[in-house]
């Protein structure tokens, strides 16, 4: 299944960030929310999540909407990288 | 979607030449010696050949004048090659006879031969016969340069192929002491080394180990048992219990076994190459094990590996709560950065963090803009060959900083088999479905690409860090793009979109710092 990558707002502290998952994992289409460096050690690290898709979903649509989310800075479906 | 590199598959190997390397502690052969005579069971095997009328030609090879009867060959042993013209098979002559003659008169060093063969005659098995035969220390193929994924083998099967000069694996798969594949060369030899005055920077007074120095390899994985590279892997992330991907701990591809070595196989050790510097290297798996389909759209397809995302993400997310100080990203694509990516690169950059990466191998299709070397901050790296020129792959841009060594780069690869790729093959639902794996070799290879360039700058970095360079990689660019050599493709000129400002130097790099009264780390 294909992951949004988004960053929450600095300073954001735990229970905004809660109820910011609350409001994402209730977008149709997303099956996961989770920080992606759940021990990160600095709030910048911190702000870093990512939320899981359904397969079949409209990516492009789910992440406006996750750019809708108060508290959150940006998302994005990350570029292709690979080996050269 | 299909693969943002794109790129045509080309074999690996010429099927048509055999390198072959003599035994120099064979008996001078009688005159006048016709390869009948021979017991050998290989020479017996040329001999057959020969008379089937399936050997072009055998040329003698030896260490010596810098000269290369083609691009496409990997200097044996790491040798510059001269092939003596003149000592080429005359009219008349046995071909077993010049091999039997170049190992009694190449004065106990190693005889080389380039052994050609007529089309049609089966390499693989004179290969097979060659390797038993003891008068013979090894045979190997001879690899086509490739713009593609690294070390991608011939397709249509596994080859039980094994390479073992030096390395606490598996010897042989066949009798007779000879190994079926390309030894890497002795330490001494090896090219890219001695290019960018490596030999030379360590044996500066004063010169300090990269001990301390944290390398970060965000790569598909590393053989942490390798003999070559173990000593210096500190850490290897893999398996994140909160991002399930599929991922096993194996360096499928070996690209990042690969990129490891070169920046930290272990220093004189009598075991296969030399890396540049010893750091501690810290790896961390970026590709899953699942490959995805690449559907060219003219009706062939592959199965390849991507970057995984998330394990990308979360990998430069580690560098930066564990302070890595160097960086090495031999990976890219013509995507620029997402927000979170960019965000990523400017928090390492500004904790000091030198982010290396490799410029890309498109040179053909006109060098598409890769990521993340084109990232403000980023070194960008492009690879120069033997001959001290721009490869033919090599992307060319504005965004370049330097070169390096980027061409029949030996280094480590895993001692267990993998796959660079996979075939795809039409099912009868008329879908793609994965075919035949594409192998690599084990324990060692050289390659080409940027891939292979990058880890030098890498190395370098964690080299001027020890000698005393601030933690800054600015102030590491700087250094760096002051003290590397122009070459002569570069006509004077200070930069080029080729050569960014040059090629790595590392004595100069360092005699730098020295000079400048660095303190130390």
């Amino acid at each position: 299944m294909p992951e949004i990558l988004f960053n929450l707002v600095p300073d954001l502290d735990d229970q905004r960030r809660d109820e910011v998952f609350s409001q994402v994992r209730a977008l149709p289409g997303v099956t996961l929310v989770a920080p992606i460096k759940k021990d990160a050690t600095s709030r910048l690290t911190r702000s870093f999540c990512f939320a899981r898709v359904a397969d079949g979903a409209d990516l492009s649509e789910v992440a406006e909407r996750l750019r809708a989310v108060d508290g959150i800075a940006h998302a994005d479906l990350l570029p292709i990288r690979k080996l050269p | 979607m299909g693969p943002l590199f794109t790129h045509e598959s080309i074999p690996a190997y010429h099927d048509d030449l055999l390198l072959i390397s003599m035994n120099p502690s064979l008996p001078a052969p009688p005159a006048g010696m016709v390869a009948d005579a021979v017991p050998a069971p290989g020479l017996a095997a040329v001999s057959f050949y020969e008379r089937a009328g399936m050997i072009k030609r055998v040329t003698p090879i030896k260490a010596g004048r810098l000269r290369f009867e083609s691009n496409n060959l990997i200097p044996p042993a790491g040798m510059v090659l001269d092939a003596l013209q003149d000592s080429t098979t005359r009219p008349g002559e046995r071909s077993a006879t010049v091999l039997a003659t170049s190992a009694h008169s190449d004065g106990g060093s190693r005889a080389i031969n380039l052994l050609e063969l007529e089309r049609g005659a089966n390499e693989q098995e004179l290969r097979k016969a060659l390797a038993q035969d003891p008068s013979i220390r090894a045979v190997s193929r001879v690899p086509i340069r490739y713009l593609t994924m690294p070390a991608a083998a011939r397709s249509g099967g596994a080859r039980t192929t094994r390479r073992t000069r030096n390395v606490a694996a598996p010897a042989s798969d066949t009798p007779g002491g000879a190994v079926v594949a390309a030894a890497p060369p002795d330490v001494s030899l090896m090219w890219n080394l001695k290019m960018v005055r490596w030999f030379e920077a360590i044996a500066l007074a004063g010169y300090r180990e990269a001990k301390t120095i944290k390398v970060a390899v965000l790569d598909t994985g590393i053989d942490t048992d390798h003999p070559d590279l173990k000593p210096q892997i500190r850490s290897y992330s893999w398996d994140h219990p909160d991002i399930p991907k599929g991922t096993s701990a194996k360096d499928l591809i070996g690209h990042g076994t690969h990129v490891a070595g070169t920046i930290a196989a272990t220093i004189n050790n009598a075991l296969g190459i030399n890396g540049l510097c010893n750091c501690e290297i810290h790896a961390w798996k970026i590709f899953d094990d699942t490959p995805d389909l690449w559907d060219r759209g003219n009706g062939t397809a592959h199965f390849v590996y991507y970057v995984t995302p998330l394990l990308y993400l979360r990998a430069l997310l580690d560098c930066l709560d564990s302070n890595m100080d160097v960086i090495n990203l031999s990976i890219g694509g013509p995507a620029p950065l997402s927000s979170a990516e960019a965000d990523a690169f400017s928090a390492l950059i500004a904790n000091n963090t030198t982010v290396v990466a490799a410029m890309g191998n498109d040179r053909w299709s006109g060098s598409p803009t890769s990521y993340p070397a084109a990232t403000p901050g980023v070194i960008a790296v492009g690879a120069t060959n033997v001959m001290d020129e721009i490869t033919n792959f090599s992307n060319r841009g504005k965004h370049i900083a330097v070169t390096a060594p980027g061409d029949a780069i030996w280094s480590t690869l895993p001692t267990y088999a993998g796959q660079s790729r996979w075939g795809a093959i039409k099912g009868p639902d008329g879908n793609w479905q994965i075919g035949q794996p594409v192998p690599r070799e084990i324990n060692y290879d050289a390659w080409p690409g940027t891939s292979m360039a990058a880890p030098h700058i890498s190395a370098a970095a964690a080299i001027y860090l020890a000698n005393g360079g601030p933690r800054s990689p600015l102030a590491f660019r700087e250094a760096l793009t002051a003290t590397v050599d122009k070459i002569a493709a570069m006509k004077g000129e200070n930069f080029t979109p080729d050569y960014g400002y040059g090629r790595l130097n590392l004595e100069a790099l360092i005699r730098r710092l020295q000079n400048s009264g660095a303190p130390g780390p």
